[in-house]
């Protein structure tokens, strides 16, 4: 395990507003709502826990908790470190070599899930970059 | 409101006598709105007129007619012919180029003019920029096949566009059964919009993965390439990937689910691919990658297989070895064998050569089962093959994980 990027709460309140940006951006929101693919993210050196869907009451955007007290089934899992998150969501390491290494652990009980996700997944890493360069330039890679 | 013509200008576009459109208007062949003849109708008459070349009857036009189903012949319109042509050897006078070189290109590019021995005012305008292209110095050998890749390129762009134009517009119309002149004048007013708009998109992309390439190449990981790029042979990695249970599927699911995954399926390779592969061709289920390092292909391979815990599953195969660059394809028994490899592998699994193995001995992170010398379609000795797998933990890594604390 290598040294957390972030704090706990630092982290979670950059995902909080990367996904506000991506939810409610007119393109990503309802590209994102549309695969319709449940996932959950667990940042395991930070014992954070991210689970994010698309938003039924709108349909074109996202809903999202960071805990696993929510009523709806993930499709996808993944669990890795705050460093190759951070590396991972800045688009500087390649989902599939992770998941290879072991950086990256993988569920995925439907395939057709991550088909739909993981194409329609780059606004994601590019709203992230904005907002680690402006708010959290320490975290730049 | 349509533009009027008379009937001596339609029968001129059209290429039949005004007799003949007063018969065809007479038994509602062409229809006309308000009895005039309008550019659409001149349109329609100009594909009847052809439609009779090709030996359709008169009632079977009639009704096609009638369906709107020639409605689209307007948008011919929007790129119309030059009509001055000139012969082989004056185009040959005009450019500097050698006639026999004239007619090699044109037959390249896919013109069908040299059946008539003539090139239009556009031909020669490719032509002139085919010889300015030469006179800076870039190799012919090199330009033939760049020529070859920019029409087939071209041509299954405007293939495409005409295909989902008539699937997803035209025949929408005739379902609805909007009248023909009407369709005719709505297609093209869609059409005249976005036909335009293809040349910049092209352009568009074409700087965007020129600038990519140039990266690439820049970067160093075509080194192996330029040592060897006088021969025309590259040095690469070749990966095969295609989905198994693909034909049960799509019996089971039907046509456009199976459609949908292809496309998914495509589209996750591209957007998980590490930056140095490039995806050569897809032929229905199967993409074929190269890149220049084995060692990050075969590991996102494996990487890749992971999300797959359910059919159909894809499997992948990998050999790495030398093959002749050609018209932006690889070619040769490496190709070949590398092809066959993936027809030995199960769902799920990463099936590599000997020659995968050895550029990737000190992995951590990959570890090779062999499965033994196998007789492959093709290739009259036996290949040693194995399946890539992601590696075991080491006994230290096993009790490192074992005590570390929960958070």
């Amino acid at each position: 395990m290598t040294t957390a990027v972030a704090t706990r709460a630092e982290f979670e309140a950059l995902l909080d507003r990367v996904l506000s940006l991506v939810s409610s951006d007119p393109e990503a929101g309802p590209r994102l709502a549309a695969a319709d693919v449940a996932e959950r993210v667990e940042i395991q050196d930070l014992g954070l826990v991210l689970n994010l869907a698309s938003d039924p009451s709108t349909g074109r955007g996202l809903r999202w908790e960071f805990s696993d007290d929510i009523d709806w089934r993930p499709h996808l899992s993944l669990a890795m470190d705050s460093d190759v998150a951070n590396r991972y969501l800045q688009g500087k390491e390649n989902f599939a070599i992770a998941v290879a290494r072991k950086r990256i652990r993988v569920s995925c009980g439907d395939a057709r899930a991550a088909l739909r996700l993981l194409p329609v997944y780059r606004p994601v890493f590019e709203r992230f970059r904005e907002v680690v360069e402006r708010d959290y330039p320490q975290l730049a890679v | 409101m349509a533009d009027r013509i008379t009937i001596a200008e339609a029968a001129r576009r059209a290429g039949v006598s005004a007799a003949t459109l007063r018969r065809w208007q007479e038994e509602g062949i062409v229809p006309l709105t308000d009895g005039e003849w309008t550019e659409a109708a001149a349109a329609q008459a100009r594909v009847i007129a052809r439609m009779r070349e090709r030996g359709h009857s008169l009632e079977s036009l009639k009704r096609a007619s009638a369906e709107g189903r020639l409605a689209f012949g307007y948008a011919e319109d929007l790129f119309p012919p030059t009509e001055e042509r000139v012969t082989v050897d004056e185009a040959a006078k005009q450019t500097g180029l050698e006639p026999e070189l004239v007619e090699r290109l044109m037959r390249l590019l896919g013109t069908p003019v040299l059946r008539e021995g003539e090139l239009n005012q556009e031909d020669l305008g490719a032509m002139e920029h085919c010889a300015r292209v030469l006179e800076t110095g870039f190799p012919l050998v090199a330009f033939l096949q760049l020529v070859r890749v920019y029409a087939q390129s071209i041509r299954k762009i405007a293939d495409a566009e005409v295909r989902l134009f008539h699937i997803y517009v035209h025949e929408p119309l005739i379902q609805d059964g909007i009248p023909a002149i009407e369709m005719a004048e709505q297609i093209e007013g869609m059409a005249g919009e976005l036909l335009p708009i293809a040349g910049p998109m092209i352009d568009y992309l074409h700087a965007r993965y020129l600038r990519f390439f140039i990266e690439q190449d820049v970067v160093g990981h075509m080194e192996v390439d330029l040592a060897e790029g006088s021969s025309g042979r590259v040095s690469m990695a070749y990966c095969f990937v295609d989905l198994t249970g693909f034909t049960r599927y799509t019996e089971e699911e039907g046509d456009e689910e199976a459609l949908d995954m292809i496309e998914r399926f495509v589209e996750t390779v591209q957007a998980t691919l590490p930056v140095e592969a490039t995806i050569v061709k897809t032929i229905g289920d199967e993409v074929m990658i190269v890149s220049a390092d084995a060692a990050t292909l075969t590991e996102w391979a494996v990487g890749f297989l992971a999300l797959f815990q359910e059919r159909p599953q894809p499997r992948v195969g990998i050999h790495y070895g030398s093959a002749v660059f050609r018209d932006g394809d690889y070619f040769g028994g490496e190709v070949n064998l590398a092809h066959r490899v993936v027809t030995r592998a199960l769902g799920g699994e990463v099936m590599v050569t000997r020659d995968i193995v050895d550029a990737m001995q000190d992995s951590a992170y990959i570890e090779f089962h062999p499965i033994g010398r196998v007789s492959l379609k093709g290739f009259p000795e036996p290949i040693s093959l194995f399946v890539a797998r992601p590696a075991s933990p080491t006994a230290e890594q096993q009790l490192v994980e074992e005590t570390e604390p929960e958070v």
